[in-house]
Parts: structure tokens; sequence; C-alpha cells
């Protein structure tokens, strides 16, 4: 590997151990916030060190890879193969790959194509997987292109003696199946196809005997496991016997192995693996809802409250999720096991305030996370939005920080505009006079406090894209990043809690005159609390701009300039209204941002 | 002159021998019709040189204003704008008036050339998809049966009779309402074919009394709830004239509030099969269809198959891109790749150039699309379109392109080709042009090429050069036609009657600014061996040298 790529490789770890949290159980959040403080100019610094480092080395050679020399090209191999071995930084992966894509087409390096492929595939998959199936798109048929031109020379199998191509080849042929799928007919029809297809090659003993020294189960065994993955599908009703047997057939090959695997280490088959088979089971028709959701109760019951190790966490969070999610199949049922579903949430909550510090917090973060999509409320029973602030949302540090100041410079807007421009506001809450808004300012300030809270809460469904913030980001992460705000008003529009704030999500980053901005689908005249995610929009940028704890920027901007970018988008990007009462608060804003900027360096 | 009228009276005269009273009847019937037709055509006259003047009026006032701020650019950028916009809409006014006149006097020819109805259609539906969508109207066109697609006749004359009614369609018809265009053919004989047109739209009709005077000329009916009605007034009757002459006929349906329905048969020659394709070179050949979010190709698959090729339908880029992994798995490659310009599940610009990047670029992409792609062109040619095919599809067009893309194909255009664009300063031309504007811009143009250019600024004088030249020294004689002195007409029959080896061989072609039949006709007659049309386009001009100018 060269220099660059060393120090890159280097800064970039040095990111993840400063991004890695400890010992923030128990403290407040302005002592979290000066935690944060710490490092934040640390992790700038080093963010736009390896920017430069890229800019300066790696991106002329992607510009002009046809003229790259053999040394120049293993290192860039070197450098791809590094960042796939440690699963980091998809993006970049994905223009280095794609450049030697076009270089080993033009030079007809077959070989090199073959794996290039291969490799831009794994890039595409690790980007798409952070967005849903409707948001997934470009990524999404990328990748099933390249994976297939890959598996498209089995044709030339014999001709290509290198083991390790061979490999990929195979690789890529199971590898189309990958991805996103809807539970339309059509598409998880396709999806089998591709996996039957791939598992006759994988099971030919005439690929066995032409080269055995590729690891045959590894590839069998995951495309079983790929294929259980069309479950949910089969439960709508419409998918052919011959289908179910074949899903059914898979889900008890990785039961098997996991079970045999878990006897040879002497250890209990883990309950991910138990429940994976109860629902295949479901799904495919053997067993009814009612006779799953008691399997569920009953592997729940086995799993110990105080169990921190991963089937603890996995069986104290991740269970009452997934139960929850079938539960909320069919609303009889929902009503019925409203006890246990409640009883699980509140152990939930226990469970997770015994925590103890930093162990395994990953994967505690990991599973709780999952509750966002599936959570289930009983109105006047349990309260989402409540679940979300006290379980959820804290836990990403960087967020929990910037939604926190974002309440806090809504709330000096509020009052400024309260004294002196209240008919900006008329119609919120459905109020229709000036009085009755200033009446009922606590009313308005508690809404601006958990839309601020709520406003970034699709940035936690695609974790991965801020968790390592060790340069600028590509275009296929800029396009990831403007997803959240949709993620977040999906998430808060489910429960009666939160749906009232669905919309400060997915405003938040849409210009005023609706000219530009993200995403277009949110329509301000179609909110009737517009005016308060007005609000919530400028004191997002305000923050972001210039907050000394934010670590996704290259640089912050000093406060005037902050304010000149605001003065110059009134009218366009943000409501005019709300800068005036930026402008009129201005020396106490600024006087609130320099007692936070002490201890930045 | 309205001839009825003229002929009536003569016939009256003749008519001596009857009753005077029967005598004095039809003489005054005779009158008076030719009294509404004098008044229709002092009325038109008087409306005309009304309709000609505003026009006019403009291009003088913005002359004027232009000129007074010559150095305002943006101003004189503004002038010149309206100039045009007046200039085109007195030109067309002109147009018309000058097709009626030609049609009344019988000087109207049609002219017979060859041209292919795919092409024709898709020309129509490009000028009156974007009119209809314009007023949100919804067009349909149904293609009745097909037996043939290539046709000798005066495809000009014929977009302007198509065009007529099917503008009108959309002109009387309110937004959100329907048109609907159908075509059919029937075989008359072995050689001729009867085309059908129906144009029908759900329009605000007429009424009963202006359906009797539709195709007089010189009437038009002022009075609807469209207040400004643009033109002459003379489309309808232009129309049933070039109809008449076709061997057809148009018929009209009409009800006011209901709206109207055009039926116009024509009678065309059927062109003469090229000796073209060779089918076995498609037979058994896959290509990949992909179905867009507009247009569904249902006939396209049934079309190959005639043809005897294999076809896989995607109906979207998803399903595509399963297809071409497929194939590719199974060591079976696609011939080509026809697709939709809009898809469904993603953009197409984006699909193009990785599926182009995979397949190689001798792969065929071809776009079919319905709209007109000049827009478009350079996009997605950029993005791997290799060609466009032109909906709605027929049959032959789409296997002539299919065809340029197998080897048999490529092997006979790389025989007839060589339009790269050539050098020639070995070529001497002689360029013959009075007007000393027109004359630098064809020197500009030519220059370009290497070619060494000598000048004429008449008939006469060129004739005493080509006399005063070697033989053989000229390849190419540009000509104008109408100049002082000697016209190019006169100059070309010279030419040819000189006694010199190089009097017949000699490539001479007229630059003509009316771009009629009959002129055309005679220019050939004179000697001629082309025409390029005036004003002069660059490519034009260079394509011509390349076709005409260039060394034996």
């Amino acid at each position: 590997m060269r220099e660059y790529q060393e120090i890159y490789l280097e800064n970039t770890k040095k990111v993840m151990e400063l991004m890695k949290h400890t010992g923030l159980q128990g403290i407040t959040d302005s002592e979290l916030r000066q935690r944060l403080l710490e490092k934040s100019g640390e992790i700038r610094k080093i963010r736009r060190e390896n920017t430069q480092i890229l800019r300066i080395n790696l991106i002329p050679m992607l510009d002009d890879i046809l003229s790259v020399d053999e040394e120049d090209l293993a290192s860039l191999e070197e450098f791809t193969d590094e960042l796939q071995k440690e699963q980091l930084d998809a993006g970049i992966r994905y223009q280095v790959c794609s450049a030697l894509v076009t270089y080993a087409r033009m030079k007809k390096k077959r070989n090199l194509l073959i794996k290039e492929l291969y490799m831009t595939g794994m890039a595409l998959y690790s980007l798409q997987i952070l967005a849903d199936e409707k948001h997934a798109g470009r990524f999404q048929w990328k990748m099933r292109l390249v994976f297939g031109e890959a598996a498209g020379y089995i044709r030339y199998y014999d001709e290509i003696e290198d083991v390790e191509t061979r490999g990929y080849i195979h690789r890529s042929m199971g590898n189309m199946a990958l991805g996103q799928f809807s539970d339309e007919k059509k598409t998880a029809e396709r999806k089998l196809e591709i996996i039957r297809r791939s598992l006759q090659v994988l099971t030919d003993p005439v690929y066995h005997e032409k080269t055995p020294e590729l690891p045959w189960d590894v590839y069998i065994y995951k495309t079983h496991q790929e294929r259980t993955s069309v479950l949910s599908y089969l439960r709508k009703g419409s998918a052919s016997v011959s289908d179910i047997r074949e899903v059914m057939e898979s889900a008890q090959y990785v039961y098997e192995r996991q079970r045999k695997l878990a006897l040879k280490n002497n250890r209990q088959t883990s309950i991910r693996w138990i429940y994976a088979y109860h629902a295949a089971a479901y799904h495919c028709g053997v067993n009814t809802l009612p006779e799953l959701l008691q399997n569920l109760e009953q592997l729940y019951a086995s799993v110990s409250p105080g169990d921190y190790g991963l089937d603890g966490i996995y069986g104290n969070l991740y269970l009452p999720t997934v139960y929850s999610d079938y539960v909320a199949k069919d609303e009889e049922m929902a009503e019925r096991k409203k006890p246990v579903v409640l009883m699980m949430y509140r152990r939930q909550l226990e469970y997770l305030k015994h925590a103890p510090v930093d162990k395994n917090l990953d994967k505690l973060f990991f599973y709780v996370r999952s509750t966002l999509d599936s959570y289930l409320e009983y109105p006047g029973e349990n309260n989402f939005r409540e679940y979300i602030e006290e379980a959820i949302e804290g836990r990403q540090p960087e967020t929990h920080v910037h939604s926190l100041a974002v309440a806090e410079l809504s709330k000096i807007l509020l009052e400024e505009l309260l004294c002196s421009n209240a008919e900006f506001l008329l119609g919120v809450l459905d109020i229709n006079n000036v009085e009755e808004l200033r009446e009922r300012k606590e009313e308005l300030l508690e809404f601006l406090y958990h839309g601020s809270l709520l406003h970034d809460i699709g940035k936690l469904k695609m974790l991965d894209l801020y968790e390592v913030p060790n340069r600028s980001w590509v275009a296929e992460e800029e396009e990831l990043h403007s997803i959240h705000p949709s993620f977040g008003y999906e998430i808060l529009n489910r429960c009666p809690s939160t749906q009232t704030f669905a919309p400060a999500a997915l405003g938040h980053h849409r210009w005023f005159d609706e000219k530009g901005g993200y995403p277009e689908e949110y329509r301000r005249e179609e909110n009737r609390n517009a005016a308060l995610v007005d609000i919530i929009a400028v004191a997002n940028f305000m923050d972001q701009s210039c907050s000394p704890v934010g670590i996704y920027q290259e640089d912050i901007l000093s406060f005037e300039e902050m304010l000149h970018q605001l003065k110059t988008s009134r009218g366009t990007r943000f409501a005019p209204a709300v800068v005036d009462a930026v402008l009129s608060r201005e020396k106490e804003i600024r006087e609130r941002e320099i007692t936070e900027t002490e201890g930045t360096y | 002159m309205k001839s009825d009228t003229k002929s009536d009276m003569i016939n009256i005269r003749q008519q001596t021998d009857r009753s005077n009273e029967e005598y004095r009847r039809s003489m005054e019937e005779a009158l008076r019709a030719a009294q509404v037709a004098n008044d229709a055509k002092t009325k038109f006259l008087s409306e005309m040189s009304h309709d000609i003047r505003t026009p006019m009026n403009a291009i003088v006032g913005m002359t004027d204003i232009a000129l007074n701020y010559i150095d305002d650019r943006a101003r004189v950028e503004d002038c010149l704008k309206k100039i045009r916009t007046a200039s085109g809409h007195l030109m067309s006014l002109l147009n018309e008036v000058l097709d009626m006149s030609r049609i009344e006097s019988g000087r109207l020819t049609l002219d017979r050339e060859e041209f292919q109805l795919a092409d024709f259609i898709h020309g129509i539906l490009i000028v009156i998809q974007p009119q209809a969508e314009k007023k949100d109207i919804r067009f349909h066109l149904e293609l009745g049966e097909i037996f043939s697609e290539n046709f000798i006749g005066d495809p000009i004359r014929l977009q302007q009779i198509f065009l007529n009614v099917l503008s009108n369609a959309v002109k009387y018809t309110e937004s959100g309402g329907e048109v609907w265009m159908r075509l059919g053919q029937r075989k008359d004989g072995k050689n001729k074919i009867c085309l059908m047109l129906e144009v029908q739209d759900t329009g605000i009709g007429m009424s009963p009394e202006f359906l009797e005077h539709l195709f007089d000329p010189f009437e038009r009916e002022r009075n609807t709830t469209f207040s400004r009605i643009e033109g002459t007034g003379l489309g309808m009757s232009i129309t049933k004239k070039l109809v008449d002459m076709m061997q057809g006929d148009i018929t009209v349906d009409s009800r006011q509030g209901e709206g109207t329905t055009f039926r116009i048969r024509l009678m065309l020659d059927r062109a003469e099969k090229k000796n073209g394709i060779k089918r076995e070179a498609l037979a058994g050949k896959r290509v990949l269809i992909l179905q867009g979010a507009k247009e569904k190709l249902t006939k396209l698959p049934e079309m190959l198959q005639k043809l005897g090729m294999k076809a896989d339908v995607a109906s979207c880029g998803m399903e595509a891109i399963d297809l071409i992994n497929e194939a590719d798995i199974a060591g079976m490659d696609y011939f080509a790749l026809l697709t939709s310009d809009r898809l469904e599940d993603l953009e197409i610009s984006l699909l193009l150039p990785e599926i182009c990047a995979r397949k190689g670029k001798d792969f065929p992409v071809l776009l079919l699309s319905e709209s007109d792609w000049s827009e478009v062109e350079y996009l997605l040619k950029q993005a791997g379109v290799t060609a466009f095919v032109p909906l709605p599809l027929f049959e032959s067009r789409l296997a002539e392109t299919l065809y340029s893309y197998t080897e048999e194909g490529k092997k006979e255009q790389e025989q007839a080709a060589g339009v790269q664009r050539k050098l020639h300063v070995n070529s001497h031309i002689l360029l013959v042009e009075d007007n000393e504007l027109n004359r630098e811009i064809a020197v500009e143009i030519l220059k370009t090429t290497g070619a060494r250019i000598d000048t004429a600024s008449d008939g006469r004088e060129a004739v005493e050069k080509v006399t005063a030249s070697q033989e053989f020294y000229y390849n190419l004689i540009l000509m104008d036609i109408q100049m002082p002195v000697m016209d190019g007409l006169e100059a070309t029959r010279r030419i040819r009657a000189l006694k010199r080896a190089d009097a017949s061989s000699v490539n001479i072609v007229a630059m003509t600014a009316n771009a009629f039949a009959e002129d055309r006709k005679k220019s050939i007659e004179a000697g001629m061996n082309a025409h390029i049309t005036k004003p002069l386009d660059v490519e034009q001009v260079l394509d011509c040298l390349d076709k005409w100018g260039g060394r034996e």
C-alpha cells in the first residue's frame, strides 16, 4: 500500500476510536456536550486531512485511470481490498472499484474485470442497505447489473484458470439475489429464481471438481440464508407450493447448521436461529399466527432479563420488536396481546436502564433502533414519543446534542416572534388569534422542543453513514444523507403520539420558497404547523453551520458568516419572519454561542 | 377568379334559343353568383391587405427601433426576434395565398418522389402532439392494416393536407377534449394504395350554414366562440384542391357542440420495393425490448417475429437488467436493445451508459420514440443510443434499421458510404450568383473545404468562364436560377451545348429559393444534375460538394 493510503487508514481508525463514546451513562446534557467538544476539533482536523489526502493522491488517478501504471494499479487494488476487509468506506470503495472496472474493460483484463465488478457490487451493497427499497433505487439496479456481468463470465469458466476469479464468479452469481426487495409477487419470484439457479451451480459436482479449492459450503450456506429473506412474501398467500418448500428447506438448512455448530462448540443454539426457524414455519404456512406468537413468548421467557451477552441483547431487545410487528398484523390479535406487548416494552426500558457500562453498546443500539420501524402504540397506555426520547434518541450523542441546541435556539426565536411578529404564527396548533397564541406559549414551546428532538430521527436509520466521519462525503453518500428527512417522517408518522412532529422531520431541509432543499414531498401549505417547522429549519441551519460540536462538515462557519448566509437566504431558503427574529435577538444568540464555544481547538 | 361562374355565363350565352323569361332568370342567378363570388373576393382582398400589413408594420417598426438603438444589444436582439416572428407569419400568409393562386390558375403540379410512411407519420405527430398536449387535449393515433410503407408522391403537399385537418381539430377543440387520427390503407390494383385518413374531434363543430361553404375559397367564419381565428381562411379550400389533385375525396360530418369528423381518401403509387434487406441476416437474432412508462410497444414483438427474430420483453429497467444477466449466464447474446425513451422505475439516461459500457460500443441501442428527438438527441447519443426509430412503428422501417447493424448490412453500408466530410483541395468550383451577399456566404462556406472557387455574377459570365477554362477544369458549377442578363436555366443549356469534352459531364447544381417541384423539374430538363435550396445551409452545401464536387 502507498504511504497516503496507510495514513488515510490510520486516520480513519483514529476517527473510529474517537467516535467510540464511553462512560456517557448518567451524565448531564451539558457534560455530554463538553465531552463531544473535546473530540470534535480533532475529528474535523482528521476529516480535513483525509479529504485532502484523497484529493491530492487518489482522485487524479481515478480521473485518468487509463494511464495508471501497474504499480499504481496494484496499490489501488490493495487499498480497496483493505477497505473491503474492514467493511469501511463504501463510498470510496465504490469510486475506486468502478474506475478499476473501466480500466479492466478498456485494457481487456478479464480477471481484474471480474474481481472489480464483484467489488463494485459489494460497495453498492453497503450503500443500498442504508436506504430502503423505495430510496435505494440507483444503487440497487447498478448492483444487480455489475454482479450479473461478473456472473456472466461463467460461460468462460474453463478458460479462466485463476481460482480466486472463479470464486468471484460464483459469489457474484449468488449476490445477484441481494438487495432490498418488495413483497410483490414478481420481485420475490425473480429473487427465488436467481437463488435457485445459483444453488444449482453451487451444488453441481462438476464445478466442485473443477475448483475444489473454493469454500463451497460457505457459498451454499450463504445462499440458503439469503433465501430465507423471502419469508414475508410467502405469508401473503400468493406463493406457489414449490416456492414455499424451497424457502422452508433453506430455513431448515440454516437452522440445522447453526445447531450443529453450537453442539460442536458445546453451547446452546443461539435464539436468533430458533426465532428464524419459528418465523419460517409461520411464513410457510406450517404454523398459524397464534402458534408463532406462542413460540415467541416461550422463547422470550427463556431469556434472562439480566443477560447482556449477544444472545441476551437479541432476546431482550429484538424479540419484543419482532413480536409486536407480528401482533400488529391483526387488529384483534393486537388488542388481545396488548398486555404482553406492553410488558415487553416496559422490560425493554428496564433492561436498557440497567445495561452495564460500555458492554456491547453497538449491538444494544443496533437492536433498540429496530424498534423505530415497528413500535406498537396503544393510545393511553404507552407512548412512542416518550419511548424514543427515553430509549433511543439520546444514544446517538452527536444527533442528541445537535437536537438539544436546535430546541434551545427555537425557543429563543419563538419568544421573539410572539413578541414582535405573532401574526407569522397564526394558524399553528389551530390557534387563530394573537392573544391566544401568547396565552398558549407553553404548548408552542413544547411542540418546538419535541419537534427539535425528533427532527433528525431519520438519521438513526442510516447510522452507518454517520458513524465514521473520516472524510467528506462522495456524491452517493450525499444522496443517501438527503433521505433522512423522509425516513424521519415515516418513523414519526406511524404512531399517534409522534404524528404531529412528522412534518418537522420532513420539512427541516426544504426551502421556504420550495425551490430548493429536500425532499420535494414537503409542502408548506399542507402543513398547518409550517411556521413552527420554519423555526426549526432556521435553528437547524444555525447550529449545523457553526456549532463547534459538529463533525460532519470540513469547516464550521463563524457567527458572522452564518448570519450573512441567513440574510442572503431570507425569503428563499428561510422564512423572512424567522430570519428577522434571529437578527432581533442577535446579541443574545451570539453570547450563547460564545459560552458554548469554550474548549474548542 | 372563380371559374365555375365564368363557365356558367358562357353556357348562358349559348342558350339564346330558350325563352326570354328563363334566360332572364338564369341570367339573374348567374349575376348574383358572380356578385357573391366577387364580393367575397373583394372582402378577402381587403382583409388580406390588412392581414399582410399587420406583420409588415411590425417589421418596419421594429427595424426602425433597432436602428435607433443599434448599440443596445439586448434591445436589438429583442427587435430581431420580433421581426423574425412577424416575418414567419407573413411568410406563411403569402405561401397560402400563393398556393391558392397557383391552384386557381392550374399552375400547381404535384411532386413525385419516394417517401416512407414511417417518417411521414412521425413528422406529423411531432407537430400535432405538442399542440394537443399544450391544450390538454388527448390525442389518439389508431393504425389500421398497412400494406405498403413506401410511396411515390408529394410528401410536402400530403403533409399540408394532414396538418391542416389535424391542426384545425386541435384548434377548435377545447381543453380536456379528444382528437383521434385514424389511418388505414386499401389495396387498389397492384401498384396503387388508397390511403384513408379520418380525423375526429370533440370540438365545437360547425353550423350547417358554414359547412356548405367550408371548402369555398375566400370564405372564412369569424363569428365563432373562438374570437380571433388565425390564418387566411384558405386552408380548407387548399386542402380540398390538393385532395382533388391526388384523385381523392374529402368529406366532413359536423355538429355544433359535438364535434367534427373529416374523412379523406387519397390515391398513392406504391414505390417499388428496394432490393433492400436480406431477411436471413435477421432471422434467429434475439433482441431485448424495454417497455417504457408511456409508450407500450405492444406491436413490436409480433413485428420482430414476422422478421424471424426472437424478442424478450422487459416491462421495466430492473427486469431488463435481469434479462441481460440471464442471457449472459446462459451464453446467449442479444443482438440489439430496443428501448422506450422513458422508463417507469429508473432513469434511462443513467441506465444506458452502464449497459453500453458492458456490451461494448458496437452493441446497437435503438431508441423508439414518438416525440421529437432533436432536443434530446445529443444527450441520448452521449448516453449510448445508436439510432432512433420513429413511432408509430412500421415494419419495413424497423427491419431496415435492424438490418443495418447486421454484418451484411454493415458491409453494404460501408460500400455505399464514404459520407465522411472530405477535403476538396483539388476541386475547382464555379459559383454563379448575382446577389453579392449570397455570393459571399457561399464562398465562405465552400472555402472551408479547401476547394478553389471562381465566381460569376450572371449566366453569360458563367458560360464565358467555362468556355475560357481548360477542359475538365471545373468539377462543379453552383448555379443560381434567377439572374439578370442570362438566367441559370439558359446558361446551363448553353454550357451543355458547348463543343467540349466536359460539356455533358460537368456537374451543375441549381441553387434556388423556391423548392417547388415544377421548378426542380425545369432545372433537370435544362441539364442540371441536382439542386439545393436557399438560403444556403452549411451542411447542405458541403453535402452537395461531397457528392458532386469530387474529382473522378
